[in-house]
C-alpha cells in the first residue's frame, strides 16, 4: 500500500515551506530586479501556485507508474511538467502586465532559469515521494514479515512441547489392561498416575517457564508409570541441588530428555539400566546433565544424535543458541549435557 | 499340543497374553522370552508351531530377530505403535495385534491362525523383512549370527558384500558372516553414495577403496585398505566413476 505523503505530522511544515518560498521569491524580485510590488507579488503567487500543484499531480501520478520504470518516468514527467508550468505562468502573467515593457523584459530573460526552477522542484517533489512510499511499502512489509515469524515460531514451540509418545500410551495403557487382570488395586492407582501425567502435559504446554520443582514432580509422575512397566530392569537416580529448586526454566525439557536416555537405555541395551540426572548451578547458568548405558554395537539413529533435535530447534526458538546442548560418550555412558541461562524477558 | 513362544520385554504384557492363552486347552506356552537374543535361542531349541511377536525389544527387534531364523515359526505380531511397521503388515495382508489387545480380539487372531485361513506365505513374510530393514530404526545396521552369537554390525563397517549361493557375504575388519539375503536386497537399501555395486556378485563401501587398477580386458581390480582386491566389471566402473565424480 502506498502512503500519500501528506499525512497530518508532513502537512504543515510542507505549508509553511511553501509560503516562505513564495514570500522569497517576491521579495527577491521587488529589491533584486527592481519589479513593484504588484507585479513582484503576482509574479510568485502564480508562478508558485502552478509549481505547486504540478509538484502534487506528479506525486499522486507516480503510484500508477510501473515499478521497475518509476525514476526515470518521473523525471520525465517533471520535465513535461515544467513547460506547463513555464506556459501556464505566462498565459496568466503576460495579460496583467500589457504595456509594462519593463516586466516583459525581465520575464522574458527569466524564461529559463524559471524552467529549471520549475523542473528541479516538481522533480524533487516526485521523488521524494516515489522513495517514501517505497520506503514505507517496505517498512510494512518487514513488519509482516516479523509477526508472520513471531507466529510460526509460537506455533512451532508449542508443537515440539507436545510432543506425546504414542508408544509410551499405548503400552501404558496395556499395562493398566494386565494390572486390572492381575492386581486391580495397582490398576487404580496406574490410572491415576496416568491421568495425572497427561493433565501435567496439556497445562504445560500453555505455560512459558515453570520452576525447576515443578518440572521435577512431573518428571516424577512420568518415571512412576515407567516404573510400573520396567521396574525389573529400570532405576533412574537424581541428584539435584536445592538451591536452584526455585529457578525458572522452559517447561516439557527435562522430562523428553529423561525419557529419551530411559528409551536408549532400554532398547539400547540388555540387562539393568541405571538412568542419573544431575542439576547444578554454574554462575549464571543451570547445568543438567543426564547419563545412560549406551552399548556401542548400537548405531544412534542417523544425524540426530539420540532423538534430539526437535529438542536442539526448540532450545534455539528459546534462546537463539545452538550450544546449549551437547553430548558425549565415555565408555559405555551416552552423557546429554544441557546449559540452561538464567531467565530473561 | 500346539507349542508357542511368546516374546515381548515389558513383564505387564507377557502376564496378559499368559492370560489370554491359558483359556485355550491346546495350546502349550513353552517359554517366555524378554529379548530377541533369548527368543532366537528358545526357538532353535523348542521348534514352536507359532509365536508372538513384540517389536520393540532391546538391541534387536522383531523383525530382526525373524531374519536371524532359517526357519521361520508363524508369527502373530503384537505392537503398541509403529507407523511404520503397520504399514508394512497392511501392505502384505500380514495379521497383527495393537496393544492393549482385548481378549476377543486375541482369540480370534488364534482361531484365524489354527483353521490356517491366514497363514502367512514366506514370501509375505520376507516382504515385511525387507520393507522393514529399509525402515529408519533398522536401516544403519545389519543383524548377524556367528554359531551362537548375534552380532550387530553398523553399515560404515561393511567393507564390502560378495554373493554366495543362496545368501550373502558380509564382510568386515573382523571377518565375514552370512546373512540370508540377496545383492538386490543390498544394492537398493544401502545408500548409493556410500555402497556401489562394482560387479555381479559384489557392492563395495566406496571409502574402503584404496586404488583401482586395470584387469584384463575392459575389467578392473579395486584395492580396499587392507589390501584385498575386489573385481570390478565394465558397467560398475561406470558406476564407481559416476559415484566419485571422476
Amino acid at each position: 500500500m502506498r502512503v500519500k505523503i501528506s499525512s497530518a505530522t508532513t502537512k504543515l511544515p510542507i505549508l509553511g515551506f511553501i509560503v516562505l518560498w513564495m514570500g522569497f521569491h517576491g521579495w527577491v524580485l521587488y529589491s533584486n530586479y527592481g519589479l513593484s510590488w504588484e507585479s513582484a507579488g503576482w509574479d510568485s503567487v502564480i508562478f508558485n501556485f502552478t509549481l505547486v500543484s504540478a509538484g502534487i499531480l506528479v506525486s499522486y501520478l507516480n503510484r500508477y507508474f510501473p515499478k521497475n520504470g518509476a525514476f526515470q518516468i518521473t523525471v520525465g514527467v517533471s520535465l513535461v511538467l515544467a513547460f506547463f508550468v513555464e506556459w501556464i505562468s505566462e498565459q496568466a502573467l503576460l495579460p496583467l502586465h500589457e504595456g509594462n515593457t519593463s516586466y516583459l523584459n525581465f520575464f522574458n530573460q527569466s524564461e529559463p532559469i524559471r524552467w529549471a526552477i520549475a523542473f528541479l522542484m516538481i522533480t524533487s517533489a516526485g521523488l521524494i515521494n516515489l522513495f517514501y512510499n517505497k520506503w514505507k511499502e517496505e517498512q510494512d512489509l518487514y513488519e509482516r514479515e516479523a509477526s508472520t515469524h513471531v507466529m510460526v515460531k509460537e506455533a512451532e514451540l508449542q508443537k515440539l512441547q507436545l510432543q506425546l509418545q504414542p508408544h509410551f500410551l499405548f503400552n501404558s495403557l496395556n499395562s493398566i489392561n494386565a494390572l486390572i487382570m492381575t492386581q486391580p488395586d495397582k490398576a487404580g492407582k496406574m490410572v491415576q498416575q496416568l491421568s495425572d501425567f497427561l493433565r501435567a502435559t496439556l497445562k504445560r504446554a500453555d505455560e512459558q517457564w515453570i520452576t525447576l520443582a515443578k518440572e521435577i514432580e512431573y518428571l516424577q509422575l512420568y518415571l512412576s508409570i515407567e516404573k510400573v512397566r520396567f521396574g525389573h530392569r529400570l532405576d533412574v537416580r537424581m541428584d539435584l541441588d536445592d538451591q536452584i529448586q526455585l529457578w525458572l526454566i522452559p517447561p516439557l525439557l527435562l522430562q523428553p530428555l529423561v525419557e529419551n536416555a530411559i528409551k536408549f537405555g532400554l532398547y539400547g541395551t540388555t540387562g539393568q539400566v541405571i538412568v542419573h540426572l544431575s542439576t547444578q548451578r554454574a554462575g549464571n547458568s543451570l547445568l543438567v546433565a543426564i547419563t545412560n548405558p549406551f552399548d556401542e554395537d548400537m548405531q544412534p539413529a542417523e544425524g540426530s544424535g539420540f532423538g534430539l533435535s526437535g529438542l536442539r530447534r526448540r532450545l534455539y526458538l528459546l534462546y537463539a543458541r545452538n550450544d546449549l546442548l551437547s553430548t558425549r560418550t565415555e565408555e559405555n555412558k551416552f552423557i546429554v549435557q544441557l546449559t540452561l541461562p538464567e531467565k530473561y524477558d | 499340543m500346539i507349542k508357542v513362544i511368546l516374546i515381548d520385554d515389558e513383564p505387564l504384557a507377557c502376564e496378559i497374553i499368559k492370560k489370554y492363552l491359558s483359556h485355550f486347552d491346546d495350546i502349550e506356552l513353552v517359554q517366555v522370552c524378554s529379548d530377541g537374543f533369548e527368543g532366537v535361542k528358545a526357538i532353535q531349541q523348542h521348534q514352536p508351531d507359532l509365536i508372538f511377536l513384540d517389536i520393540q525389544m532391546p538391541k534387536i527387534n522383531g523383525f530382526e530377530m525373524l531374519e536371524l531364523l532359517d526357519t521361520k515359526p508363524s508369527v502373530i505380531f503384537i505392537t503398541a505403535y509403529d507407523s511404520y511397521a503397520i504399514k508394512a503388515f497392511e501392505a502384505n495382508a500380514v495379521d497383527y495385534l495393537l496393544k492393549p489387545v482385548p481378549e476377543e480380539r486375541f482369540r480370534e487372531a488364534v482361531l484365524k491362525w489354527k483353521s490356517k485361513l491366514t497363514p502367512t506365505a514366506p514370501q509375505q513374510m520376507d516382504s515385511v523383512l525387507n520393507t522393514m530393514a529399509a525402515a529408519p530404526v533398522q536401516q544403519n545396521r545389519v543383524v548377524v549370527k556367528t554359531g551362537s552369537k548375534v552380532k550387530i554390525i553398523p553399515v560404515h563397517d561393511i567393507q564390502f558384500i560378495e554373493a554366495d549361493d543362496d545368501f550373502v557375504k558380509i564382510t568386515i575388519s573382523e571377518g565375514a558372516f552370512l546373512k540370508n539375503k540377496t545383492m538386490s536386497f543390498y544394492e537398493q537399501t544401502l545408500d548409493p553414495q556410500q555402497f556401489v555395486r562394482v560387479h555381479r556378485s559384489y557392492i563395495i563401501q566406496i571409502n574402503q577403496i584404496t586404488k583401482i587398477e586395470p584387469y584384463q580386458k575392459e575389467s578392473h581390480l579395486a584395492v580396499l585398505r587392507d589390501g584385498k582386491k575386489i573385481p570390478v566389471s565394465k558397467t560398475g566402473y561406470a558406476k564407481l566413476k559416476q559415484v566419485l565424480g571422476i
